[in-house]
């Protein structure tokens, strides 16, 4: 870890220098207000004791006036006292302007924090408002293999009841049944990601793998919508390292917000997700284009603007959430202008670049 | 020979478990993903009938049957759905269907549903069959006795039917009696029924 062998040396340093200061202060008689260096020991607590800088100042105001004392043994020699008096005040100024400074950068630390936190929590309700509005065409997706399932078990009971039982037929419905049981399970283990509420961890992502559920998630609604989904997905993507339930929640904002633009005729809504041409860097573009009216160039820049929307009951929280998710992986999302449709696109960096 | 059940729904797991249910009922079944694959694919003379899902992907099983009707296919209709609401039922049993059951469906439903639609589809056979058979029996008839068909169904004595003709009251009874013959109809009434059922009028 590199940030702390630096802090870990940079402490060093100061011990060292303090106790030099104090040595030559103390034990040479030179003719110069040496004692003024303690400013920098001052001025470097504050990046790695960011809380003790009042008690590292009055630590070097007392090693000031101790070697005052000593050199001086414990006469009273003019010249030495005013430099002593320029040094004590020095430090002492600085430290104080340390130490103010030191609270100002805390106290924007937490507000940032805060500030993240609830961007967190917002992420999470809009998410939570997303399934809501799915929620429909998640019933239906769960209904359906729940459907399947209790038709097999009348089925194989059936069998097993006939005159001359089938046990093919009913191993068959039982094989079947299991297969359903996996399938509706896999659909909540979709929504239960997607509604988890925490701490968005960085890790290397499966994109392929968060596109494919995101389509699953989303096939009945589109389809309800009249919307096909079509999804390309080049081979060999470069790592992407993110939060997967943030990144899906982008790619879902997006594709419904396609299916919505295409309303009430539907149409067919592309997904393609391919690596960037290497003159842009390592990375990924993520594209998602509807068949609806298209954006106007004008607007292409609010469509991020919080409360701004295009739909009539629209909150205008999803594609300024989508930035800030974007921004916080290192990318970048954009309307694409011109062009029939509307198309939105998000790069995000590879994760190699990102270690970098 | 069984009866043949052909099932149209996208949902590839359900209409296996379908499929298996009714075959155990003693039914032969053919299953569809799609309302295309299903108009493609030729349907058996025989006493079937249709289980369709409301929703197919894009394309609505409303919409299948309209075009099923419009096409004269008589198939009877069973419809299954997830979102079994009130409007869309009774769209469909305006739409002539045989019953709409709401997913997941109930076994007895079903297979009375089923076998509801299968006795339907059969007497509609039946009723096909006669009208058919009455089809190849007038195709026998001259266009005279054709004529004197249609008018003594309207219901015109011997007489009458002489003078629209143009022709002996006698010439008339002739052509009549053949009609009559070649029809196998035992009585003037039997042969009124089927100048309607030809729609002579």
């Amino acid at each position: 870890m590199p940030g702390t062998l630096r802090s870990a040396l940079l402490k060093a340093a100061i011990v060292l220098l303090t106790a030099a200061i104090f040595a030559l202060d103390a034990l040479t008689s030179m003719d110069s207000a040496i004692a003024v260096m303690y400013v920098v020991v001052v001025l470097a607590t504050v990046h790695v004791w960011p809380t003790r800088v009042l008690a590292v100042t009055a630590l070097c105001l007392v090693l000031t006036a101790t070697a005052h004392l000593v050199t001086s043994w414990f006469g009273v020699v003019n010249s030495s006292l005013a430099r002593c008096a320029v040094s004590l005040a020095a430090i002492g100024i600085s430290g104080y302007l340390a130490h103010a400074g030191a609270q100002a950068t805390a106290r924007l630390l937490q507000r940032e924090e805060s500030l993240r936190l609830s961007r967190m929590q917002l992420a999470h309700v809009t998410r939570v408002t997303t399934l809501g509005e799915l929620a429909a065409s998640i019933a239906h997706e769960v209904n359906q293999p729940l459907a399947a399932i209790s038709a097999n078990g009348e089925a194989a009971l059936r069998w097993l009841r006939r005159q001359q039982p089938d046990p093919q037929e009913v191993e068959h419905a039982l094989q079947r049944m299991l297969a359903d049981t996996c399938r509706a399970s896999e659909v909540i283990r979709r929504i239960r990601a997607l509604a988890q509420k925490g701490e968005a961890t960085f890790a290397p992502v499966d994109l392929p793998g968060i596109i494919h559920d995101c389509a699953a998630l989303l096939q009945r609604e589109l389809a309800s919508h009249g919307a096909t989904l079509v999804v390309e997905v080049a081979d060999g993507l470069p790592p992407v390292a993110g939060d997967r339930v943030q990144l899906q929640q982008v790619l879902i904002n997006l594709l419904m917000n396609g299916m919505q633009a295409m309303e009430p005729r539907g149409g067919t809504l592309r997904l393609v997700a391919a690596a960037l041409p290497s003159t842009h860097g390592d990375g990924v573009r993520i594209a998602v284009t509807d068949q609806g009216p298209g954006i106007p160039d004008d607007q292409c820049g609010r469509l991020f603007e919080p409360f701004y929307s295009t739909k009539p009951d629209g909150m205008g929280m999803g594609l300024p959430i989508c930035r800030s998710i974007v921004e916080a992986h290192g990318g970048r999302i954009a309307a694409v202008p011109g062009g029939p449709g509307a198309t939105l696109e998000v790069t995000l960096p590879c994760s190699r670049q990102a270690a970098a | 020979m069984k009866p043949l059940v052909y099932i149209v729904d996208d949902d590839a797991a359900l209409r296996e478990a379908l499929s298996s249910l009714l075959r155990s009922a003693d039914m032969d079944v053919a299953t569809f993903g799609s309302v295309a694959d299903f108009m493609e694919h030729c349907r058996d003379d025989r006493n079937s009938c249709l289980l369709l899902d409301v929703r197919l992907g894009g394309h609505s099983g409303m919409d299948l049957h309209a075009e099923l009707k419009s096409q004269g296919c008589a198939l009877p209709v069973v419809f299954m759905t997830g979102f079994g609401d009130i409007p869309m039922s009774v769209r469909a049993m305006k739409a002539g269907a045989v019953d709409f059951l709401a997913k997941p469906v109930r076994v007895e439903e079903l297979l009375d549903a089923v076998n509801q639609a299968l006795a339907r589809d059969a007497a509609d056979r039946t009723e096909h069959a006669t009208l058919a058979g009455l089809r190849q029996r007038y195709q026998t008839l001259t266009p005279r006795e054709r004529e004197i068909m249609a008018l003594a169904a309207r219901g015109l004595m011997n007489k009458q039917i002489a003078a629209e003709v143009g022709t002996s009251e006698i010439t008339v009874k002739i052509h009549r009696g053949q009609a009559m013959k070649k029809m196998q109809a035992k009585t003037f009434a039997d042969l009124v029924r089927m100048a309607e059922a030809l729609d002579l009028r």
